[in-house]
């Protein structure tokens, strides 16, 4: 399943299915909060993010 | 520079810092203490300086209704006699610039304020600092537009002679709690920075009966009521003494300013205090009042994103179904606007809630880390000037905040901080 529009970023898995999100810690966590079984994955830049950017952001997600 | 460290103990700081930023914006109160004018009240004020909306710009660059704004500030202060001679006094070195947030203060659209204008004086009372705004002139040509003739010199001076005296007079006797009529107004279907109808009569009817005890009591209340935006210049100032205790935390990358001079778009953060980042201030889109359009505005400016560094404006678009047609148009869209806020924000607020949200608090905490990762930078709900100085108001819409910004933030912090 894949949702969300083209500002929507990141990754999470719900079950069986791959979910794109916005922000997804904040899209993680209304999951949980409703008792969805989801597991985070890591977090990939969209390709429009700046390298060095990406870089700092994937240095917070290790 | 700090040695490079792990996720762990970097992201946990930064989670730290950040809850305990959004905990201040909370925790703190803002009461409304006093008015008087500028060289009294803020300090370190000099005669010769001028405040203006937005992080720090050279007069030549400004744009001209931030200019003519100026100008009509000198005459004011009785230091020109005319808009020409104005001009050249503000070019030839002699006065000094200053943007409003370094000196406690934020104004809307020009920020224009001078020595002797009466602002309004906000305490936070939980912390003791305090944040200043100049008083509201109402909409159409007025100085904070770029708007000036007699008819506006003649307002700005009934302002500071009878209506500031009279509101001080007021004040004095009881102070008024901001926060309590901001979180009316929520309820009211105000979002706080283009709708403050509910807000401004909430007010209006605080001080009412004192201000009618005084000779030109009838008068200051006409102007009041006239003035549907009138509390815009109070929440303002309300939101930058809630947001400055936040300033200067390490490790948080909390966003503490978001203003615009019409050129540039500057944003501060809590863990790198006293730096601007600064990018491109965009033209907002919007409505505009007949016989204009967006080929006629000036590039966004104005120190009232102060209002979406707390999450009301934009991130309260929910609140407000009155503003949707600024907004985009539907009611979906504003509610997208306030969703957008909890997205990028640390965490919520405690007292301002939103009903349509389900009475969530708003969205609170910029956070560069999570606009770098999402993209979705600040909105706000912004009036709309026209470029071409003495026209004045010509619209009111939604400016965006730049990206180029955040990640100039997102830079330095990794620099100081040792990330990446």
């Amino acid at each position: 399943m894949v949702c969300g529009s083209g500002d929507e970023r990141g990754e999470t898995v719900i079950g069986r299915l791959k979910v794109f999100s916005v922000g997804a810690d904040w899209f993680y966590e209304e999951m949980k909060a409703q008792d969805i079984d989801v597991k985070p994955v890591e977090w990939t830049p969209p390709i429009e993010v700046p390298d060095d950017i990406a870089g700092i952001l994937k240095s917070l997600k290790r | 520079m700090a040695e490079r460290k792990t996720k762990s103990d970097i992201a946990e700081k930064i989670n730290l810092a950040n809850k305990n930023a959004v905990d201040l914006m909370n925790k703190g109160k803002a009461v409304l203490v006093d008015f008087d004018e500028a060289r009294r009240m803020i300090p370190g004020f000099r005669e010769n300086l001028i405040l203006h909306a937005g992080p720090p710009i050279a007069y030549k660059d400004m744009i001209d209704p931030m200019k003519v704004a100026i100008q009509g500030a000198l005459i004011f202060e009785g230091r020109a006699k005319d808009l020409k001679e104005a001009d050249k006094l503000a070019a030839g070195g002699e006065i000094e610039f200053k943007p409003c947030h370094e000196m406690s203060a934020v104004c809307p659209m020009a920020g224009v304020t001078s020595a002797s204008m009466y602002v309004a004086v906000v305490e936070n009372t939980e912390f003791g600092n305090k944040a200043f705004c100049n008083l509201h002139e109402g909409r159409g040509k007025i100085l904070r537009f770029g708007g000036f003739s007699d008819d506006v010199l003649k307002r700005l001076r009934w302002m500071n002679d009878i209506l500031g005296p009279n509101l001080k007079k007021s004040v004095e006797k009881s102070p008024l709690d901001l926060k309590v009529i901001t979180s009316k107004g929520l309820l009211m279907g105000d979002e706080f920075h283009q709708r403050f109808n509910a807000s401004s009569l909430l007010f209006l009817r605080e001080i009412m009966e004192s201000l009618l005890d005084m000779e030109e009591g009838r008068e200051c209340v006409r102007f009041i009521a006239e003035r549907e935006q009138y509390f815009l210049n109070l929440s303002m100032p309300a939101m930058k003494a809630l947001a400055d205790p936040a300033d200067g935390i390490e490790f948080s990358t909390i966003v503490t300013r978001l203003t615009r001079n019409g050129v540039g778009y500057g944003i501060g953060v809590s863990g790198l205090k006293g730096e601007w980042f600064v990018g491109p201030a965009e033209v907002p889109r919007g409505l505009y009042f007949p016989g204009y359009s967006q080929a006629d505005a000036s590039g966004d400016f104005g120190d009232s994103a102060i209002m979406e560094t707390l999450g009301l404006g934009g991130y309260a678009s929910a609140a407000a179904p009155a503003v949707v047609r600024f907004i985009g148009g539907t009611a979906h869209d504003a509610v997208q606007m306030t969703e957008d806020g909890y997205r990028v924000c640390a965490g919520t607020s405690r007292d301002f809630v939103i009903p349509e949200m389900d009475f969530k608090g708003v969205p609170t905490g910029i956070d560069i880390i999570k606009v770098n990762e999402t993209g979705l930078v600040p909105k706000s709900n912004t009036g709309i000037a026209h470029k071409t100085a003495g026209i004045g108001q010509i619209g009111a819409g939604v400016s965006r905040a730049p990206l180029s910004a955040f990640q100039d933030a997102l830079r330095a912090f990794a620099k100081k901080y040792g990330l990446g």
